[in-house]
C-alpha cells in the first residue's frame, strides 16, 4: 500500500520490525528483501508517488515532480557542480539512464586494502548481483533501440580504434523513447518504482510518500524508530507526523541526505567520518554538430559506452536531452542561441565521467539542511579536460563539423586541429561546467570503527540496529554507474539482517 | 516575486530571448512567469539568493562603464554589451549568477510548443508511434 500526502488525515503511528528511509536503489531493495522473509516493513519516502501515467514530454514539469529542488541541487565548491538527484518513490532509479555495471574488480581491490573489506570479492558478490540482475531484467541494450547519435559516436570511436560496447540496462522491451531521465512512460526501464516497490507493497510493506524522515530515535545505543513529517507537495508545509517504532532502522536516503539526517540527529560517530569522504564522479558534456540529420532524441538515452580509457578512470557515453536543458547549458543567448539550436536535430551529446581521486564533505547549513562541498583537484580536472579532448576527437572522426565544449573560455572548436586549443588554454576548474548524478562515500563502510561509519554489512559501528544501505557506504569510488552495486549491497545487507534475526528482532 | 524583480527579469528576457529575422516569438512575459515558477522550486538557499542576484545584476551596471544607469534603464545595445560582459566575465561568480538567470529564461523559451515546432522536435508524436 502506498499512501501519499492527500491520503493522510491525521498523525500516524506505526509499529514494525523494520523502518526504511528512502525508496531508491538501496531502500526499495532492503524493503522488498526483508518483506519477502516475513518481516513487517514501513518505508518512508520524502518525494511524491508518480507512475508512468504521470510521465510526459514536458521536461520541466517532470523535473519539478521527480528531481530534488527541480534539478537545481548544487554541490558547492570550485567550481559549483550541478547535482541531479531523484526525489520520488523509486528515487534516482526513476530518473537515471538505467546503466547497470557490476563494481569492477580493481575497485573492490581498493576496498579491500583501504577499508579492510576482504569478504567483498566478485565471487562473493556474484549471487547478489545475479539476484538483482534477474529481478530488474539487466540486459544489453538492443541495437534497434539505439539512435543515430550512438551510431555516429560509435563510428568515430571505431575509426580511432577505441573499444566500445553496448551498455547493459535494467529494461524490458525498451523501444528507445529517450525519456529515461524524466521517468519512462512505457515502463520499459525497470526502476525500483515498478519492480521492488510494487513487490514490497504486495508483501505488506507500508509505504508513505511525501514523508520526510526527521528524527532517528536512539535508546541505550540502539536505534528504536523514526519520526517523520508529511509534506504538502504544493506548499512545502509540513502537516501531519508519522511515528514509527521499529526494531531495525535502515537509512537509504543517498549520499547527501543520509549523512545530513545523521548529522541533524547528532549521530556523528566516533570515527568522525559521517559526511566526509564525499565522492561524486564528476562529469562534463560536449556536443558534436554534424551535417547530417541525427534526431538524437529518437533512441535510448545512453545506449553505448566507450571503455578504451576505463583503466585510467574515464568513461565516455552518449546522452541526449531536450532543447530546454541543452540550451541552458550553452553559453549562448539571443540570436546566437537560436542559430546554434537550429542545428538541434544534427547534434550528438555525450559525456565524460571521471573516477574521482579527491573527496569533499557534507556539512549542515541553514535550517540544518545538508550542503555538499567538493573541490575538484588538479588530477581530476586534467582527466575531465582530457576526456573532453578525446570526445572531440571522436566527434570529428565521426564526421562532426564543430564541437560545443563545456569550457567558459573556449565554447566551441571547428576542426580536429583545434583540439590542441583545449590544452593550450590552461583551463581552470572554474572554467568547466561540471555535473554529476553519482554521490557516494559519505558514511563509509569499513572494518575499522575508527575510520568508518558502518561495518561490512552496513550496520553502524556506534549504534546497534541502525543500518545504511545506499551509495554513502562506498569507501572509495567505483568509476562506473553505481546503481547495480548499491542494489547488490542492499540485497546482501538484507540477507545479513535476516540470517542474524535473533540479534535484531527477538 | 516583487514587481521590481519581474521588471528586471523582463528586461533580461528581452535581450536573452533567442530570435532571428525569420523566427520571433513574443513570449517575454511567459518567460518571466516560467522563471518565477522555477524559483519556487529552487533549494531554499537559492530561492532567497535569487532575487538578490537579480538586483545585483541590475545595480552593478551603475558601477560599470556602461553609462552609470541601472540595467533596466540602459539602451538596448548597452544592455546587450552589459549582459555579454557578465556571460564572458573572468569573474566566476558573475558567470555563475548570469548563467542561472539566463539559463532559466532559455529553458522557458525552448519549452514553448512553437519553438519545438520550429526545431522540428516532436517527442509526443514519437512516443505515440512507439506505443502503437
Amino acid at each position: 500500500m502506498i499512501r501519499k500526502f492527500e491520503d493522510i488525515q491525521s498523525n500516524i503511528r506505526e509499529k514494525a520490525d523494520v523502518c526504511v528511509i528512502g525508496s531508491g536503489a538501496g531502500g526499495a531493495v532492503v524493503a522488498k528483501e526483508l518483506a519477502e522473509n516475513g518481516y513487517s516493513v514501513v518505508l518512508l519516502e520524502e518525494g511524491g508517488y508518480y507512475t508512468s501515467k504521470d510521465f510526459n514530454c514536458e521536461s520541466f514539469e517532470m523535473i519539478k515532480k521527480l528531481y530534488r529542488d527541480a534539478g537545481t541541487s548544487m554541490i558547492m565548491g570550485k567550481p559549483n557542480i550541478i547535482f541531479s538527484e531523484g526525489r520520488c518513490v523509486g528515487g534516482s532509479t526513476v530518473i537515471n539512464a538505467g546503466i547497470c555495471w557490476r563494481i569492477p574488480r580493481r575497485a573492490l581491490e581498493r576496498w579491500h586494502w583501504e577499508a579492510g573489506l576482504w569478504e567483498l570479492t566478485p565471487e562473493h558478490l556474484e549471487p547478489y548481483f545475479e539476484k538483482v540482475e534477474e529481478f530488474i531484467s539487466v540486459r544489453e541494450q538492443p541495437l534497434e533501440t539505439i539512435g543515430k547519435d550512438v551510431h555516429l559516436i560509435k563510428r568515430g570511436a571505431e575509426r580511432l580504434g577505441y573499444k566500445t560496447s553496448p551498455v547493459k540496462r535494467n529494461q524490458k522491451d525498451c523501444k528507445g523513447s529517450n525519456f529515461c531521465i524524466f521517468g519512462c512512460p512505457l515502463d520499459a526501464k525497470q526502476s525500483t518504482l515498478i519492480t521492488y516497490i510494487p513487490r514490497a507493497s504486495e508483501l505488506g510493506t507500508k509505504i508513505y510518500a511525501n514523508c520526510r524522515a526527521d528524527k532517528i530515535r536512539i535508546s541505550k545505543g540502539r536505534a528504536t524508530g523514526v519520526t517523520g513529517y508529511f509534506i504538502d507537495p504544493l506548499t512545502g508545509n509540513s502537516l501531519y507526523q508519522v511515528d514509527v517504532e521499529a526494531k531495525v532502522v535502515i537509512v537509504a536516503g543517498g549520499a547527501i541526505q543520509t549523512p545530513g539526517l545523521l548529522l541533524k540527529n547528532r549521530l556523528q560517530h566516533k570515527s568522525r567520518m559521517v559526511g566526509k569522504n564525499f565522492l561524486c564522479h564528476p562529469n562534463a558534456k560536449a556536443v558534436g554538430i554534424f551535417d547530417e540529420d541525427v534526431y538524437g532524441w529518437k533512441g535510448t538515452v545512453q545506449g553505448w559506452q566507450i571503455h578504451e580509457f576505463i583503466d585510467e578512470g574515464i568513461i565516455l557515453s552518449t546522452t541526449f536531452v531536450p532543447p530546454g536543458p541543452l540550451a541552458m547549458s550553452l553559453p549562448y543567448y539571443g540570436e546566437q542561441s537560436l542559430e546554434v539550436m537550429q542545428d538541434y536535430n544534427r547534434m550528438v551529446a555525450a559525456g565524460v565521467l571521471v573516477e574521482d581521486t579527491g573527496t569533499g564533505r557534507i556539512f549542515l547549513g541553514p535550517g540544518r539542511k545538508p550542503i555538499p562541498y567538493y573541490k575538484i583537484n588538479q588530477h581530476d580536472t586534467r582527466q575531465l579536460i582530457r576526456g573532453i579532448a578525446i570526445l572531440s576527437e571522436i566527434y570529428f572522426a565521426g564526421g562532426a563539423r564543430s564541437v560545443l565544449l563545456p569550457f567558459a573560455q573556449l565554447p566551441e572548436i571547428h576542426s580536429r586541429e583545434e583540439i590542441s586549443k583545449i590544452y593550450d588554454m590552461k583551463i581552470k576548474p572554474n572554467d568547466i561546467e561540471i555535473l554529476t548524478m553519482h554521490a557516494m562515500g559519505t558514511c563509509t563502510m569499513g572494518a575499522n570503527p575508527r575510520r568508518s561509519v558502518v561495518d561490512q554489512y552496513g550496520e553502524s559501528h556506534d549504534y546497534k540496529n541502525l543500518f545504511i544501505a545506499d551509495a554513502s557506504i562506498f569507501p572509495a569510488p567505483i568509476g562506473v554507474n553505481p546503481q547495480l552495486t548499491i542494489m547488490a549491497l542492499a540485497t546482501r545487507i538484507a540477507d545479513y539482517i535476516h540470517s542474524h534475526s535473533q540479534s535484531y528482532f527477538y | 516575486m516583487g514587481p521590481k524583480t519581474r521588471n528586471i527579469l523582463l528586461a533580461i528576457a528581452e535581450i536573452a530571448m533567442p530570435r532571428s529575422d525569420e523566427f520571433y516569438l513574443a513570449v517575454e512575459d511567459k518567460l518571466v512567469d516560467f522563471v518565477e515558477d522555477a524559483t519556487y522550486h529552487l533549494t531554499p538557499l537559492l530561492r532567497r539568493l535569487f532575487p538578490l542576484g537579480v538586483y545585483l545584476f541590475e545595480y552593478l551596471a551603475i558601477l560599470s562603464s556602461f553609462s552609470f544607469k541601472p540595467f533596466t534603464r540602459l539602451s538596448i545595445n548597452r544592455k546587450k554589451l552589459y549582459l555579454d560582459s557578465w556571460v564572458h566575465s573572468r569573474l566566476y561568480f558573475k558567470r555563475e549568477l548570469i548563467k542561472g538567470i539566463k539559463g532559466l529564461v532559455l529553458f522557458g523559451y525552448y519549452s514553448q510548443p512553437e519553438v519545438w515546432d520550429h526545431l522540428e522536435y516532436d517527442p509526443a508524436s514519437y512516443l505515440e508511434g512507439l506505443r502503437s
